[in-house]
């Protein structure tokens, strides 16, 4: 956990899966003199404490909620917080104040999506045989070469092995992802968003692979008090792509009186 | 640039910072499976299926634009018609046109490497598997092990522990951590080892192993172990042994304590005789025999009525039997015989117990005769008058209660006969006492001459006699036999050269007209005597009452 500056409001930002918290970089800049800014990783994510790590709690995004609740309580916030979330992490910052109403006041969501899976009429954008693709594929590249063999060649499924990875990907260990992948892509929250009471600016990207125009109208009309904001981008992870759009289109959002 | 990027000898694309796809060369058209240039996608998320999208947005953007560079990242194309073609994918950020940062993009075909890879990934997750089934059978096995009541443990053949179930690792104190690797000398200390020794090196050169042993565990008490060592044989070679252990404490004590019992079994003076449920003796003691004259094999395959003495009363046996239906148990005296025919009088405990699930019948005797004769001589004393052997007072009113009380059952007569002699203190005074005991003694004799068995002559002290009559005729009967017995006293009394005469006076009373206890009836009956005497001596006189019930009948 990091926190920046010393005065001010604070922010704490929240990295989507695949990433850690070095991904907001290069946003933390234009707030630097105006706000506290908190910055944390999830258990699994960048160089967080694999012990922490508990397959049952992560199972569901309310553990990785808990995980923002965790952080404010070690702060003592106790209101006035603006959670700034990315991908799936904007529905771990819906699901925050649902157990927490009194401490933030307001959410900015880069790219949400309550649920990735088609269901019905809804169209999340993917299906259940997707995930096990990208499974796979996180496995082919995680483990690469050296990785795949080691464990064959050493007989033995030591946790020590998997923990020498490269460190290229931001989340280092291939176990805690996978657990994080699946629930990413597997939970459905869509039946929590009338609980939430907190303002919200949805920061949706114009084209995004992983969450479409379609899924941040949704969004939109879901959630009480939200403003939808469109970001001419492609991509899904304007905060790196573009990061000055986004910064500006938060201190604007929060610059607005206070609903 | 389009021109030099077709020259490549692999498919290759430029894009901007946001995916969208500027330049692709003829490589990539046909390593996807595009007709045209024109079919190709606007955006690179495009040209990849959707798990390969996450992965791009999720892992490789966000590498790209920290480290510039992706190295060998492992993806597959979508083509037109949907197929995943496998290619490794080499990413850069080349210096920016017009400021704006441009990304190239160079796919290698990877079948063969992908289709490997993709293998390798299988067989981790089989190996995973298989790894995981093994931990469960070791689970499974470790399970069985613990639930077993012996101890087991494997010892390798450097003789360190390789292996031990809890009851292992209870009875020497040790946790799984301790005991494992830990040398099979450390374990049972110098003494204990020097005597397994041998063993130890019979189980190491291939042969199975038993001993007993006792020791002291951690706890500081004593046990006892019965222990097998199995050697482990692989291709004729012993790799370790099996140590399969039982802790027979108990069983050891149970069986001291059964010689205990055994040693109690032959030395006690108590004869014991063991029977089965169908009353076959099974066992007997010495002092059976020494009891009994019966050899122990003589004694064993007979039934438990061997000592039967017809002296019993012959409810005697159904009592016994119907206690020990009853209550398990029946205790008390009884007459037994001996081999020899001669009896004995035995106080007697008979159990049943249940002996592995059999039920025994289980008699501890001893021989009382001894103590029975001498019970015997002081009751009588109690009850007889030394001089004559006749019933005292005290057994007189014995019997009279017991008669007159079974009147309450059946009708039946009782005469009650009170003798007093007449000129007996003369005898006494003038020919000595001695002679006055012999005249006693003959008159006691001669009064019982002439009653029947049924009937009982008593001696209350001095000159006094009373004879009980049960269930004579009639008054005139009783008056008969007084008659008799006045006459019969009369008769001259010889001993030497000595001879003594001497009278008897009779008072008779009758159940119940003279009284209906024994008290009334020998005041009455003495009145009645008093009468006679006042009459002029040796003759009889019944009692008031009677003589109103039968008048006429006086004599």
């Amino acid at each position: 956990m990091k926190v920046l500056g010393e005065s001010g409001p604070w922010l704490i930002y929240a990295h989507g899966f695949g990433c850690s918290q070095r991904m907001w970089d290069q946003v933390t800049p234009f707030f630097r003199s105006t706000h506290r800014q908190v910055l944390f990783d999830y258990v699994g994510a960048g160089k967080s404490d694999l012990r922490a790590f508990d397959a049952s709690r992560y199972s569901s995004l309310h553990g990785y909620a808990e995980d923002v609740l965790d952080v404010c309580d070690a702060l003592e916030l106790e209101s006035g917080v603006t959670f700034i979330g990315h991908s799936v992490s904007s529905t771990v910052g819906l699901l925050a104040p649902i157990k927490r109403p009194k401490l933030f006041s307001r959410l900015v969501l880069l790219g949400p999506t309550p649920c990735f899976l088609n269901d019905g009429d809804y169209r999340g954008g993917f299906e259940r045989e997707d995930l096990e693709e990208l499974l796979t594929l996180m496995d082919q590249n995680y483990l690469g070469w050296a990785h795949t063999l080691a464990p064959l060649v050493a007989g033995s499924m030591a946790p020590t092995v998997s923990r020498e990875l490269s460190d290229a990907f931001c989340s280092t260990d291939p176990e805690t992802t996978r657990v994080f992948a699946t629930t990413t892509f597997l939970s459905d929250n869509r039946a929590d968003l009338p609980h939430v009471s907190v303002p919200s600016l949805i920061l949706q990207h114009r084209h995004d692979a992983l969450a479409s125009m379609a899924v941040g109208e949704y969004l939109h009309s879901q959630l009480r008090g939200s403003t939808l904001q469109v970001l001419d981008v492609s991509g899904h992870c304007a905060h790196m792509s573009h990061p000055k759009l986004v910064a500006d289109a938060v201190q604007s959002y929060l610059a607005q009186p206070g609903t | 640039m389009s021109e030099l990027i077709d020259q490549l000898p692999c498919a290759a694309l430029t894009t901007d910072a946001d995916g969208k796809i500027l330049v692709s060369n003829r490589e990539l058209i046909s390593l996807v499976g595009f007709e045209s240039e024109a079919a190709l996608p606007r955006q690179v998320d495009d040209l990849l299926p959707p798990a390969g999208r996450i992965f791009l947005q999720t892992h490789l953007w966000p590498l790209l634009r920290r480290e510039g560079r992706v190295r060998e990242a492992a993806l597959s194309l979508l083509s037109p018609s949907g197929e995943r073609v496998p290619v490794l994918l080499n990413c850069s950020r080349s210096a920016p046109v017009n400021g704006a940062p441009r990304f190239v993009w160079v796919f290698f075909a990877a079948v063969e490497r992908s289709r490997f890879e993709l293998e390798l990934v299988d067989a981790r997750k089989r190996a995973e598997v298989a790894a995981a089934q093994a931990e469960s059978a070791t689970v499974f096995i470790n399970k069985i092990a613990n639930a077993m009541p012996g101890m087991v443990a494997y010892f390798d053949k450097n003789l360190h522990c390789q292996f031990a179930n809890d009851v292992y690792l209870q009875w020497f104190g040790k946790s799984p951590q301790q005991m494992i690797g830990m040398s099979l000398r450390a374990l049972l200390g110098e003494a204990l080892f020097a005597a397994n020794e041998p063993s130890v090196r019979g189980a190491l050169a291939g042969t199975r192993q038993a001993l007993q042993r006792s020791l002291v565990k951690p706890d500081g008490s004593l046990g006892h172990t019965l222990a097998q060592y199995i050697p482990d044989l692989r291709e004729g070679k012993v790799q370790g042994f099996c140590v399969s252990e039982s802790d027979v404490t108990q069983l050891k004590n149970a069986e001291i304590e059964l010689e205990m019992a055994a040693s109690v079994f032959a030395n006690t003076l108590d004869g014991i005789m063991i029977a089965d449920v169908n009353g076959i003796i099974v066992s007997v003691n010495p002092a059976f025999t020494q009891i009994t004259g019966y050899a122990a094999a003589e004694a064993v395959g007979q039934r438990v009525n061997l000592l039967s003495s017809t002296r019993n009363d012959t409810g005697f046996a159904a009592a016994m039997a119907h206690d020990l239906v009853q209550h398990q148990r029946w205790e008390g005296e009884s007459w037994a015989r001996r081999q020899d025919g001669s009896v004995f009088r035995q106080w007697q405990r008979v159990t049943t117990t249940l002996a592995a699930n059999a039920q025994r019948y289980v008699f501890v005797f001893n021989d009382v005769t001894e103590r029975w004769h001498h019970e015997e001589r002081t009751r009588k004393l109690a009850l007889y008058d030394a001089l004559t052997d006749l019933p005292n007072r005290t057994l007189l009113l014995e019997r009279l209660g017991q008669l007159i009380a079974s009147t309450a059952r059946e009708e039946r007569k009782i005469a009650v006969l009170f003798l007093d002699l007449d000129g007996f203190k003369a005898v006494n005074d003038t020919l000595g006492h001695e002679v006055g005991d012999e005249v006693l003694r003959a008159v006691a004799g001669r009064l019982v001459g002439l009653v029947r068995q049924t009937d009982t002559v008593a001696r209350l002290g001095g000159d006094e006699f009373v004879v009980l009559l049960d269930n004579p005729a009639s008054l005139e009967e009783v008056q008969r036999i007084a008659g008799l017995l006045v006459t019969s006293v009369n008769e001259p009394i010889v001993r030497g050269d000595v001879q003594a005469q001497i009278g008897a006076s009779i008072g008779i009373a009758l159940h119940p007209l003279d009284g209906r206890t024994p008290t009334e009836l020998l005041k009455a009956a003495d009145v009645a005597m008093y009468e006679a005497k006042a009459a002029g001596k040796n003759t009889f006189r019944s009692s008031k009452s009677s003589l109103a019930r039968f008048p006429g009948g006086i004599a």
